[in-house]
C-alpha cells in the first residue's frame, strides 16, 4: 500500500519540476499536483507521522487531527481552483512561486512543533512576495518590499517567542499557550498574518497590486494560517475574540470608503478574519467550530470574489468603481458568480456564509459578550453594504464607454464550481459539519426567525444603501490607513540615517583614519613622536608648523626601520625553527 | 426595470417587519435578541451609522491618488 506523505512535499517537490514540462503538458502537470494533493489528503489519518529527530527535538512534518484537516482539506481544494484559475498565466516563476507557497501553507497546517511551523512560515512570505512582484510595475515592486519587511518583521517576532518558550518549557511541541513573553511574541508573530489591527496595512498594500492571479493566491493562504495557527494556541483568548470584533468593523468602514475593487475587497479579508478570530477567541466548541467554519466557507467565496474581480481586470483593464459599470451583460458568468459571492458573503439564506456567520454570532452571545455581538452584527450591515457597492457600480451602473469579453474558459470554470461550493454548502451545511475541529457540535441555522432577521436587516439596509446611494459612491480618492504612520516613522529613520548618523559616521571614520595615519607613521619612525603629539594637543596644534604627512614622508628618515627589522625577524624565525624541532622530537618520541 | 426592482425591493422590506413578528424568537440571549423588529433596526440605524462613519474618517484620510508619489 503507497503511505500518504504530507502534503507540502508534493507541491514544493512538484513545484521544482514545473520548468520541465513546457506548452501544452504544463497545464496537465499542474493540475494533476493539486488533484495527488486531495488524493493524498484523503488518505492521511489522524495520528503523526514524518517525525524527525533534530538536535535532540522531535521535528513533526505531519500531525493529523480534525483541526489540521479541516483546513488542509479546504486549502487543497482553493488551490486546485486558483490553479485551474492561472492556468493561462505562463509565467514559470510564478508558477513555481505559487506551488511553493501553497505548499508551504499546507507545511505549516500540518506542522506538529514550532520550529517546523516556523520554517514554512517564513517559506511562505518569501515565495508569496514574488506573486506581487511578478506584476512588474514600479508600485508592485515598493508593495512587496513593505510586504517582505513586514512578514521578516513578524517573523522575527515569532522566532523570539518560540526560543523564549523552548527555553522556558523545553518543548518545541505545537499547542495551547499559557501567558508570558513568549506566548505575547508568538501572539504577534501570527496577529502579523492574521492582520490584527494595526499590523494590516500589508493586506490591502499588498493584495491589490499582486498579479491578477497571484492575488488569488495570496487571499487564499497568509491570513488563514494565522487564524488556524491562533485556533492551535490561543483558542479562548479574550484579547484576540475582541481584536476580531475590531478588525470587523474596521475592515468594513474603509472597504465602503474604496475605489479600486481590489482594494475593497482586501479591507473585507480583515473583516472576514475578525469574524474568523472572535469565534476562536470565544473558545467555546460552537465557537472553534464557527471560526473554522467561516475560515473554510471565507475561502470559497473570497477566493471567488478575487477571481471576479481578477477576471473584469483582466478582460477590461481597469479596476476602479469610478472606471468601470456595465458590465453585467457582457460578462454573465462573471456577473452572477460574483452575485453568488457577494450574498455568500453578506450570509444571505441558502448561501454559505449565512451558516457560518450564524455560528459565529450564537457563541459570542452565548458566551455573554453584549459588544462584541453588537459589533459583529454591525459589521455584517457594512459586509452587505460594501458588497452591494461593488456589485452595482460594477455591474449595473451605466457606462457606455467600456467594452468587454467573457473571460477564457478556464476562469469561467474556476468561478462555477466556486460559486457551486458556496451554494452547496449553503443549502447542505451538514456537509461542511462534518470536517469540522468539534463533531459533537450540532448547530440549527435555518430557524425560522433568522432567516426573517436576516431578510430584515438586507431589505432595511437596502433601502438606506438606494436611499443615500450617492454617499456610497466611489471617489476617486485614496484613504489613508495607519501605514501612514508607518511611512512617517520610517522617512523620520531615513533622515536619520542619512543626516545625523551619517555625519556621525563621517566624524568617526576620520576621526581613526587620522589615529591608523599616526600609528602608521610612528611604526615607521617612533622618533617622530614629539613631532606628532603638539600637533594633536590644544597648545601644539596652532603651534605645529608640519602636518603630519609632512613629518612621515620627509626624506632624512631619523629612524631606520629595517635596522630592527631585520633581527626581530631572525628572532622569530629562530623560535619557529625551535619550536618545530621541538614538536618533531616530541612527536617521534611519543610514536615510539 | 429598475423602478419597479426599486418598488418590489420597498414592498419587501415593508413585508420583512411583520414577518419578525410571526417568525417568533429562537436562542435570544440579549434582551435585544427577543425583539421582533431588532435586525431591522440594526440595518436601517447601522447603515446610517456607518455612513456617518466613512463620511467622518474620510473628512481626514481622503487625499489625490499621487500622495505618496
Amino acid at each position: 500500500m503507497i503511505e500518504p506523505v504530507p502534503p507540502a512535499f508534493l507541491l514544493i517537490l512538484g513545484a521544482l519540476l514545473i520548468p520541465l514540462f513546457r506548452g501544452r503538458t504544463r497545464p496537465f502537470y499542474l493540475l494533476l499536483i493539486s488533484l495527488l494533493v486531495l488524493i493524498n489528503l484523503s488518505l492521511l489519518e489522524a495520528g503523526t507521522g514524518w517525525v524527525i529527530h533534530f538536535l535532540g527535538y522531535d521535528l513533526i512534518f505531519a500531525r493529523v487531527d480534525r483541526l489540521s484537516l479541516a483546513v488542509g482539506y479546504i486549502f487543497a481544494v482553493i488551490g486546485f481552483l486558483a490553479i485551474l484559475y492561472s492556468l493561462q498565466a505562463k509565467n514559470t516563476g510564478e508558477q513555481v512561486a505559487a506551488f511553493l507557497y501553497v505548499g508551504s501553507s499546507l507545511g505549516v497546517v500540518f506542522s506538529g512543533d514550532f520550529l517546523t511551523l516556523f520554517v514554512f512560515w517564513e517559506i511562505m512570505a518569501f515565495t508569496s512576495v514574488f506573486l506581487i512582484w511578478y506584476r512588474r510595475e514600479k508600485e508592485s515592486l515598493d508593495a512587496g518590499f513593505r510586504y517582505l519587511f513586514m512578514h521578516i518583521f513578524g517573523g522575527c517576532c515569532l522566532l523570539t517567542g518560540i526560543i523564549l518558550h523552548v527555553t522556558s518549557t523545553g518543548s518545541l511541541a505545537l499547542g495551547p499557550l499559557e501567558n508570558g513573553w513568549s506566548s505575547f511574541f508568538i501572539l504577534i508573530g501570527f496577529g502579523f498574518n492574521t492582520a490584527f489591527l494595526p499590523l494590516h496595512t500589508w493586506l490591502p498594500d499588498a493584495y491589490p497590486l499582486g498579479t491578477i492571479t497571484g492575488s488569488v493566491f495570496l487571499s487564499v493562504f497568509t491570513t488563514k494560517t494565522g487564524v488556524y495557527a491562533l485556533a492551535r494556541c490561543f483558542s479562548g483568548n479574550e484579547f484576540v475574540a475582541f481584536m476580531g470584533g475590531a478588525m470587523a468593523v474596521y475592515g468594513i468602514v474603509f472597504a465602503l470608503l474604496q475605489n479600486d475593487i481590489r482594494k475593497l475587497i482586501s479591507y473585507h479579508i480583515i473583516s472576514q478574519v475578525g469574524y474568523m478570530i472572535a469565534g476562536i477567541g470565544v473558545g467555546t466548541d460552537l465557537g472553534v467550530n464557527g471560526g473554522i467554519a467561516h475560515l473554510i466557507n471565507n475561502l470559497l467565496y473570497k477566493t471567488l470574489l478575487f477571481m471576479c474581480t481578477g477576471s473584469v481586470i483582466y478582460m477590461t483593464g481597469r479596476s476602479k468603481l469610478t472606471e468601470l459599470g456595465g458590465l453585467a451583460k457582457q460578462m454573465p458568468v462573471t456577473c452572477i458568480t460574483c452575485l453568488v459571492a457577494c450574498l455568500s458573503i453578506s450570509g444571505a439564506p441558502g448561501f454559505n456564509g449565512f451558516v457560518s456567520k450564524a455560528m459565529v454570532i450564537s457563541s459570542v452571545s452565548e458566551s455573554h459578550q453584549p459588544m462584541l455581538d453588537l459589533f459583529l452584527r454591525l459589521a455584517s450591515v457594512g459586509t452587505f453594504l460594501s458588497f452591494a457597492k461593488l456589485s452595482y457600480f460594477t455591474f449595473f451602473e451605466k457606462n457606455e464607454r467600456i467594452q468587454a469579453n467573457e473571460s477564457p474558459w478556464n476562469m469561467q470554470c474556476a468561478m462555477i464550481m466556486a460559486a457551486f461550493l458556496c451554494v452547496l454548502i449553503g443549502v447542505f451545511p451538514s456537509t461542511l459539519f462534518h470536517i469540522l475541529p468539534y463533531a459533537s457540535t450540532n448547530y440549527h441555522a435555518y430557524t425560522p426567525s433568522h432567516i426573517v432577521g436576516v431578510f430584515q436587516l438586507f431589505f432595511v439596509a437596502g433601502l438606506v444603501f438606494m436611499l443615500a446611494k450617492k454617499a456610497f459612491s466611489p471617489h476617486r480618492w485614496i484613504i489613508l490607513d495607519f501605514d501612514y504612520f508607518y511611512r512617517m516613522a520610517f522617512r523620520g529613520i531615513a533622515w536619520l540615517c542619512r543626516g545625523p548618523l551619517n555625519d556621525f559616521r563621517l566624524r568617526t571614520q576620520a576621526a581613526f583614519s587620522r589615529a591608523i595615519s599616526v600609528l602608521v607613521c610612528l611604526s615607521k619612525d617612533p622618533f617622530a613622536l614629539p613631532e606628532i603629539l603638539p600637533k594633536y594637543s590644544q597648545m601644539g596644534r596652532r603651534e605645529a608648523s608640519s602636518s603630519l604627512e609632512a613629518i612621515c614622508n620627509k626624506k632624512e628618515l631619523k629612524y631606520d626601520e629595517n635596522l630592527y627589522r631585520k633581527p626581530m625577524g631572525l628572532g622569530v624565525l629562530l623560535a619557529i625553527l625551535f619550536l618545530f624541532l621541538y614538536g618533531l622530537i616530541y612527536f617521534l618520541s611519543s610514536y615510539h | 426595470m429598475k423602478d419597479k426592482l426599486k418598488k418590489l425591493f420597498i414592498v419587501f422590506a415593508i413585508l420583512s417587519i411583520p414577518a419578525g413578528f410571526l417568525a417568533g424568537d429562537n436562542h435570544g440571549v440579549f434582551w435585544w435578541h427577543h425583539m421582533p423588529l431588532m435586525d431591522a433596526i440594526v440595518g436601517g440605524v447601522g447603515a446610517v451609522f456607518l455612513l456617518l462613519i466613512i463620511k467622518f474618517v474620510a473628512s481626514f484620510t481622503s487625499k489625490k491618488e499621487d500622495f505618496y508619489d
